[in-house]
């Protein structure tokens, strides 16, 4: 907006216009600067932060699993993945319906 | 550099605990504009100088308690407007507009004659020199410093819409004053 940049450009230039030593002050300032020591600066913990730590920890965990072998899938989600591989396409719904009866006890 | 950028880098020297790298980037980034803040902004020249030495003083005693959640304007801009306050209402002083007289004696004309001749810049110093402090204050963190609309609400503690009909308000007051001395 025109308007917008008009008085973001007169601020800019009035600052630009003001007198000011940069170096006096800041000499100024270490004179009186009080000798703090670099404590630790404390930060809140993030429920969000502890949400993605925890979601890490899990597909860590699932990894590991993987990797070592010692995951084994079950009856019900290997039969799952099979039936949509086989028959998630439209005009088998005589099939599918047979197959689950056959695989999937409810 | 983008704001992006800078809170990255707060964030790498909040983690490293650096005080001193902190402290180095808010006064090369703020120091100048916390002066004329202090100055033109809420309205004290006579002393500003000192203002801004407390100001840094504070905001250096205080950086274990910055919260990385704040922008760290939002943070050091309510310190020194609250120092700012603090200070006059000790001292029992009263702001004054930032454009007394003696500013436009000193270019030569009355604040009317600038009003009427003078090219956009004074112009546009006029129109700000008038409006009250916390008008002035929002004008200077929303067109200056491009803040959103929430962190000029926590440094002043004015509601959102009030802060964008006020916005809207100098907007409008500006432009017709600019095209009405045309």
């Amino acid at each position: 907006m025109r308007i917008d940049r008009r008085m973001r450009e007169y601020f800019r230039a009035d600052i630009n216009r003001m007198e000011y030593d940069d170096a006096g002050l800041r000499d100024q300032f270490e004179r009186v600067k009080p000798d703090i020591p670099n404590v630790p600066i404390e930060r809140p913990t993030y429920l969000g932060q502890v949400i993605s730590a925890a979601g890490l920890l899990i597909c860590l965990i699932y990894l590991a699993v993987v990797v070592t072998g010692t995951y084994t899938p079950s009856k019900l989600s290997e039969n799952s993945a099979k039936f949509f591989v086989m028959y998630d396409i439209p005009g088998k719904f005589e099939e599918a319906r047979q197959f689950l009866a056959k695989n999937i006890k409810l | 550099m983008s704001r992006i950028i800078k809170k990255l880098r707060t964030y790498g020297l909040l983690l490293k605990r650096d005080r001193e790298g902190l402290f180095e980037g808010i006064w090369d980034e703020y120091a100048k504009k916390l002066l004329y803040f202090i100055r033109k902004i809420s309205g004290n020249s006579s002393d500003a100088e000192d203002m801004l030495q407390e100001v840094m003083l504070k905001i250096y005693e205080n950086l274990d308690r910055y919260s990385p959640e704040y922008a760290i304007s939002t943070w050091v801009y309510t310190i020194a407007r609250n120092h700012c306050r603090d200070s006059y209402r000790k001292r029992g002083v009263e702001t004054v507009p930032i454009a007394d007289e003696e500013i436009f004696a000193a270019r030569g004309g009355t604040p009317e004659s600038i009003a009427v001749s003078g090219d956009l810049n004074e112009r546009t110093e006029y129109f700000i020199s008038r409006l009250p402090d916390t008008d002035r204050e929002i004008a200077y963190f929303r067109f200056y410093e491009e803040m959103p609309y929430r962190e000029i609400s926590d440094i002043t503690g004015t509601p959102e819409g009030t802060l964008k009909s006020k916005v809207h308000d100098i907007r409008k007051k500006l432009t017709d004053y600019l095209e009405g001395v045309k």
